[in-house]
């Protein structure tokens, strides 16, 4: 089971390279120092001691899951019909379920097969019957013969989230069509298997998106909330939360381990001075200090706000940066939806997302990313990360930002909630990164080439995620699943889209 | 002496009075809190909201018990004959500021099937539509589902779930002054409003609409349908502009013969935005020659047979408002649960429960989840 998510070890030995530059961020996390107790900016809560080491990746929920499955079919030995008498049913359904355990461990979510195989209407009732009872995660349907997607769908009929898979030569369309498109199922029909990985994180990432808590770092007030059909907890805590406990934070060992780590795997190092760096590491060491005392999973704050009013040296780019590629959600600007949005991708697909405001590039008829904070491991947490520069926040020109550079030609999905209900999903394909200058704007500045538009200006929303890959059918076979409604963007120009 | 002994009883007096209050509220963690009365009513900023069983006659408040933990909870329980109404109260920190919510089971404890008539008390400022009733031009009560009260209808009005927004829409030419007004759709919802006519009867209906939200065409197109007319749809921003009123026409005809005749404004499947709006609706005999200029400007105003002001201030519930009233036949030993969700202090809008993904199980879970490590 992979669930280091690339964390690297608290000495600082990194097991996987040697701590390479690639790695400085792994390392980032793991080193631990001990620093005094100080007083905090927790309202009536015991000041917590700032120096106690908390680790990272730990803050990343990992629920328990359970998937059952069970393999519906014919009683052999039969004559005809699909697979076929060729087929070895017995040698692919042992085949099927050790993959299916293998697959369960390596996500990191339970499997367990019902045995023996489902073959009438009696064990498909008493299944059904089970699984209403017993409540998994969700339900693994493995048709093996043709002539009984009658009870795949009796069993999707008990209301929980069902994975149909059937391999190829077991349906033909008819079977698939409408099965395929019904809420709270999701079909594969094919010979791969890393669909069904898919699938598996997808009841994973649910689960995840259900024993989160965002912590929302803005305004005055304290409270908490719950998010509709997600389940994600919202806590609100006043502003000063923050910068009370950056003040207080010291630049511990840990700090400075940090902040030299952090120029010495960059490609270069424009701006920042060597106390940027320190200030952006106790950033960091504040940041995640917070999220575990008030017992949370992410964090997104208003930092432009705190910039704004000068209260902190440096916004928490760098932090973000670091949060991100450990599958620890970090939001800017307070912006609850993108926060959601990136937790979304962080869990569904085990890479980072790049939170950024849209630009319409109309020479080129491309989209611009651009933000100051992105994850450097874009191709996945256990992947090689991509190359980073550091550079100071654009708009203020203070602290340390990360100029990602992004791959030419990489396909890209773009995905942003509008509320816990509903979705914008877009894709395009990375085809530049802009420099600063001679741009404007954010550091990380990517060029996209969109899908299926006409015309970059007609891209939905603010604040959309992006993140490598085209993904556009695994995020909506989740929304599918969990009743989430998605919108794209319009193929064509407003008028003629609905003339 | 004995007047410091008797300012000390007085301060343990208030002290005592002031837990008992504490310990009638509803609330969550950041929250101000609604009060429950003795009688299980609970008092809202737009109102109070009780529970009463009419039928069988003769009901007593039989207990009432305040929980602290897992959740500060309030259970009332009621009695008339053989029937035990049981009312469980408790905050649900639902994003983005909480509802009230009101669980009733309605139980048949006697050894005969009984009929019984429950009441929901509510102040007649409350605007009745299918799913919810508004007061304060939002949605401050969800009904349950399954469940079909019993209730009168006016001659027209909005079956409800659109919020008013009045002095929404700042209209740039002449016209009249509804249309400053809007109803609107918030969460994709669609606007519908019903009028009575003679069952097939035949009327010109006249839409208005004013975008004032978006500067661009293409943000919130919307399907208008009206009853026996082709549906139309419509991006007032393409067709007129921003601010800009306009008025489209349709022939109607009661193609149900229900002697109601249905308009509704649906979210259009393209539109980036799905809130719907709907700003005047002018219901005309069939007959009568109109002009798009002048029933814009409202001087056609005194010969429609309905004018409606969407979201202003004489528009109006479909329901009569205010006390509704369930009846329900229950078998011996039968109960069924009534799942009401009332806007609270500091929450907003209730959800729309034909909707919502909320339910009564993961209302309960998101109180306890916050609770637990608030």
């Amino acid at each position: 089971m992979r669930t280091d998510h690339g964390h690297h070890t608290r000495s600082g030995q990194c097991s996987c390279c040697s701590m390479s530059r690639r790695c400085f961020l792994g390392a980032a996390a793991g080193a631990g120092v001990v620093a005094p107790m100080l007083a905090s900016a927790q309202g009536a809560k015991t000041p917590p001691e700032l120096g106690e080491y908390v680790e990272l990746a730990a803050l990343r929920p990992k629920p328990a899951v359970r998937i059952l499955g069970a393999v519906v079919r014919a009683t052999p030995p039969y004559w005809l019909g699909w697979p076929g008498t060729a087929y070895d049913l017995e040698g692919h359904r042992e085949e099927y379920e050790r993959s299916y355990g293998e697959i369960a461990n390596h996500v990191g979510v339970g499997f367990e097969m019902t045995n023996p195989p489902l073959e009438s209407d009696d064990a498909v009732a008493a299944f059904v019957n089970r699984i209403q009872t017993e409540q998994p995660d969700a339900v693994l349907v493995h048709i093996q013969h043709l002539s009984y997607w009658k009870w795949a769908d009796a069993i999707a009929q008990a209301g929980l989230p069902t994975i149909v898979f059937a391999p190829i030569g077991m349906s033909f369309t008819g079977h698939t069509l409408e099965i395929s498109r019904r809420p709270k199922v999701h079909v594969i029909s094919s010979l791969c298997l890393e669909p069904v990985e898919q699938a598996f994180r997808m009841i994973r990432a649910m689960k995840q998106m259900q024993e989160s808590r965002i912590l929302v770092v803005r305004g005055e007030e304290r409270k908490e909330t719950v998010l509709e059909r997600l389940g994600t907890k919202v806590r609100y805590v006043p502003r000063p939360a923050m910068h009370e406990m950056f003040e207080a934070m010291p630049a511990t060992d840990e700090a400075r381990d940090i902040a030299r780590e952090m120029q010495r795997v960059a490609e270069k190092t424009v701006e920042p001075s060597s106390e940027d760096c320190v200030n952006a590491a106790r950033s960091f060491l504040t940041a995640k200090r917070l999220v575990k005392d008030e017992a949370s999973n992410a964090i997104t704050t208003d930092c432009l706000g705190m910039v704004q009013s000068k209260v902190v040296p440096t916004p928490p780019c760098m932090a973000a940066t670091i949060f991100q590629d450990h599958g620890v959600t970090y939001g800017c600007e307070a912006d609850l939806f993108a926060a959601v949005s990136l937790m979304f991708v962080s869990y569904l697909f085990d890479k980072p997302g790049f939170m950024q405001d849209p630009v319409a590039e109309t020479y080129k008829n491309v989209l611009v990313a651009a933000h100051c904070t992105c994850g450097t491991k874009l191709n996945g947490f256990t992947e090689p990360p991509e190359p980073v520069i550091l550079r100071s926040h654009s708009e203020s020109d203070i602290g340390v930002a990360t100029q990602v550079l992004w791959k030419e030609g990489q396909p890209v999905t773009l995905v942003r909630f509008q509320d816990p209900n509903s979705l914008i999903l877009d894709t395009g394909k990375v085809v530049g990164n802009v420099q600063t200058p001679p741009a404007g704007g954010c550091r990380t500045s990517v060029e996209v080439a969109m899908d299926r538009m006409e015309d970059a200006r007609d891209v939905m929303g603010f604040h959309q995620v992006v993140f490598y890959g085209n993904h556009r059918r695994d995020v909506e076979a989740f929304c599918q699943m969990y009743g989430i409604k998605v919108s794209n963007s319009p193929e064509r120009g407003p008028r003629e889209a609905i003339s | 002496m004995k007047t410091k002994a008797a300012l000390a009883l007085l301060a343990l007096a208030v002290t005592a009075l002031a837990a008992d209050e504490s310990a009638r509220t509803l609330s969550s963690p950041g929250f101000p809190p609604s009060k429950i009365a003795a009688n299980g009513a609970i008092e809202e900023l737009w109102g109070t909201v009780a529970l009463a069983v009419l039928e069988p006659a003769g009901m007593t408040v039989a207990e009432q018990r305040f929980e602290e933990r897992p959740v500060p909870t309030a259970v009332t329980t009621k009695r008339a004959g053989d029937i035990v109404l049981e009312e469980t109260a408790y905050r649900a920190p639902i994003w983005p500021g909480g509802v009230d919510v009101l669980s009733a089971a309605v139980s048949n404890t006697g050894a005969a099937a009984a009929r019984t008539l429950l009441e929901v008390q509510m102040p007649e400022t409350v605007g009745l539509g299918e799913q919810t009733g508004a007061a304060e031009g939002r949605p401050v009560v969800a009904l349950p589902l399954g469940v079909e009260p019993v209730r009168e209808e006016r001659e027209w009005g909005c079956t409800g779930g659109p919020s008013s927004l009045p002095g929404w829409a700042k209209p740039s030419t002449d016209c009249d002054p509804a249309f400053k007004n809007i109803r609107a759709g918030m969460g994709g919802i669609p606007i519908t409003y019903k009028f009575r006519l003679e069952p097939g009867g035949r009327r010109k209906v006249v839409l208005g609409l004013c975008e004032s939200h978006w500067q661009v065409a293409g943000q919130r197109p919307v399907v208008l349908r009206v009853e026996g007319a082709p549906e139309r749809e419509l991006d007032p921003v393409a067709e007129w502009g921003q601010h800009v009123p306009g008025c489209i026409a349709f022939d109607a005809i009661d193609a149900n013969k229900d002697g109601r005749l249905e308009v509704t404004v649906d979210p259009h499947p393209a539109a980036s935005d799905k809130n719907t709006i709907l700003n005047v609706i002018w219901v005309f005999d069939s007959g009568l020659v109109i002009s798009d200029g002048d029933v814009l400007t409202g001087k056609l105003n005194d010969k429609a047979e309905y004018y409606v002001d969407a979201g202003g201030e004489r528009d109006q519930s479909l329901y009569k408002g205010g006390t509704l009233r369930y009846a329900l036949e229950l078998q011996p030993g039968e109960s069924r649960q009534l799942l009401f969700l009332l806007s609270s202090p500091g929450g907003g809008a209730v959800p729309d429960p034909a909707n919502m993904a909320w339910t009564a199980a993961s209302l309960r879970k998101a109180a306890e989840d916050v609770w637990r490590d608030w």
